[in-house]
C-alpha cells in the first residue's frame, strides 16, 4: 500500500465512525517499507498536476503522524502551499513536489501492521495489501 | 472504442467471478459517461485531483478498464477493492498484466474490504460497484467466497442497500457512483424510492443504460451527488 493510501483509510468498526482517534491508525515500527526513490526529473514532472490536487484532499497532520510512526521526520510542519500553474513552480516547490512524490506515492508499506487508537484493533498489511475486514463479532 | 483488458489464463473460477455481460454493461456506460458526464463533471472540480474506488474488483477486468483508459481523469488514483482475498490478488495481477509500464501503477492501489469500511468520509470522487445482485433466500457467509459475489438476499438488494447507505457520507460533493441492477432488483422502485429523499441526501439517482443480456434485463444506474 503506499503511503498516500494510509491518508485514506480510518479503523472499520462501527463503534469508532465518530470517533476522531479512529484516523490516522497508527502504524507499527515494525512495518517493511519499500522506497524507490526517483531521479528521474521527468517521471517526477509527469505527476506534478496530480501531486498539487491531491495536496488539497490530503490532512496533513495524519499524513505526518504516520511519517512519525514510520521514522520519517522530514516533511515541514504546515501543508506547503504551492503554485497551481505547473509551468511557473520554482525551484524549491519542484523540490517539495520530488519529496513528496517519493514519499506519496513511491512509498510502499509492504508488511506490517496498524491499529486503533481509539478501539485498539489491529490490522494486517501482507504483500502490500491493508487488511480491514473485521472478525465476525465486530463486523 | 477502449481496449477490453486482457485477462491472466490461471483464475480460479471457483473462487473469482467470471467477467460476463453485465462486466461488459458497466464498462459500456463508464466509456459513454466519460464522454458525455465525466469531463464535464471534472471541470467542477478545478484543480483537484480525484479519487475513485471499485468496490468488488473480482478478476479485476473494471478496474483495469478505469485505470488503463484513465476514465476518471489523469489526476486520478484508483483503488480497487473486495472482501475476497482470491479475487483481490487477481485484481492486481490483472492490473499489472494491462500495464506496460511500471510508471503507470503510481495512481493505483488495492485493500482488501467490505463497501466502504474503513474509508474515511469524502474520500471517494467516484465509484463503480457490480454487486451480488441474484435474489435469494440469505446474504451467503462471509467464507462462502464464489457466492458472495452472486447472491444478494432478498429481491437481490440486501448488499447494494447496505452501499446506498453508507454511500451519502463516504462520497464526495460533486461525486458520482455507477452500480449496477438486474430487473428482479426493482430497480424503477428504488429510484423512486431514493429520489423521493434526494432533498435531504443531496443524491440524484439516473439511469445510463438499460440491456436484454439472454433472460436477465440489466441497467447501470448514476448516483450523482450535488454540492
Amino acid at each position: 500500500m503506499k503511503l498516500l493510501t494510509t491518508n485514506f483509510i480510518k479503523c472499520s468498526v462501527k463503534a469508532c465512525e465518530s470517533s476522531n482517534k479512529s484516523f490516522p491508525l497508527k502504524y507499527s515500527n515494525d512495518c517493511q517499507l519499500e522506497l524507490n526513490f526517483e531521479d528521474d526529473d521527468e517521471i517526477v514532472q509527469s505527476s506534478y498536476e496530480f501531486l498539487i490536487g491531491i495536496l488539497d484532499k490530503i490532512e496533513w497532520e495524519a499524513l505526518l503522524k504516520v511519517c512519525q510512526d514510520l521514522g520519517n521526520n522530514d516533511l515541514p510542519p504546515n501543508k506547503p502551499v504551492l503554485n497551481e500553474d505547473v509551468s511557473n513552480l520554482n525551484d524549491n516547490e519542484k523540490l517539495i513536489l520530488k519529496q513528496l512524490f517519493n514519499l506519496l506515492v513511491n512509498t510502499e508499506i509492504v508488511e506490517g501492521s496498524m491499529s486503533c487508537d481509539s478501539c485498539e484493533h489491529i490490522y494486517q498489511i501482507k504483500n502490500g495489501i491493508p487488511n480491514l475486514l473485521l472478525p465476525p463479532h465486530l463486523s | 472504442m477502449f481496449k477490453t483488458p486482457a485477462l491472466s489464463k490461471d483464475i480460479d473460477y471457483d473462487y473469482v467471478y467470471d467477467p460476463s455481460e453485465d462486466t461488459f454493461l458497466l464498462m459500456d456506460c463508464l466509456e459513454k459517461d466519460f464522454k458525455e458526464h465525466i469531463i464535464q463533471n471534472h471541470k467542477k472540480k478545478g484543480n483537484q485531483s480525484t479519487v475513485s474506488l471499485e468496490i468488488g474488483s473480482g478478476s479485476g477486468m473494471i478496474s483495469s478498464f478505469i485505470h488503463k483508459n484513465c476514465i476518471f481523469g489523469k489526476n486520478n488514483i484508483h483503488l480497487s477493492s473486495d472482501i475476497n482475498h482470491l479475487a483481490l490478488a487477481e485484481t492486481v495481477k490483472t492490473v499489472r498484466l494491462n500495464t506496460t509500464d511500471s510508471k503507470e501503477l503510481l495512481k493505483y492501489d488495492c485493500l482488501l474490504t467490505n463497501l466502504f469500511d474503513g474509508i474515511r468520509d469524502k474520500m471517494v470522487d467516484y465509484f463503480v460497484f457490480n454487486p451480488p445482485y441474484v435474489p435469494s433466500e440469505v446474504v451467503p457467509e462471509k467464507d462462502d467466497l464464489l457466492n458472495l459475489a452472486l447472491e444478494g438476499g432478498l429481491d437481490g438488494m440486501e448488499v447494494t442497500n447496505a452501499l446506498l447507505e453508507k454511500m451519502i457520507s463516504k462520497l464526495n460533493d460533486n461525486g458520482i457512483g455507477y452500480i449496477l441492477f438486474c430487473a428482479r432488483n426493482k430497480p424503477n422502485e428504488v429510484m423512486q424510492k431514493f429520489n423521493k429523499k434526494s432533498k435531504a441526501t443531496k443524491f440524484v439517482m439516473e439511469l445510463v443504460e438499460k440491456r436484454k443480456c439472454g433472460w436477465e434485463v440489466l441497467s447501470v444506474y448514476r448516483f450523482i451527488k450535488r454540492e
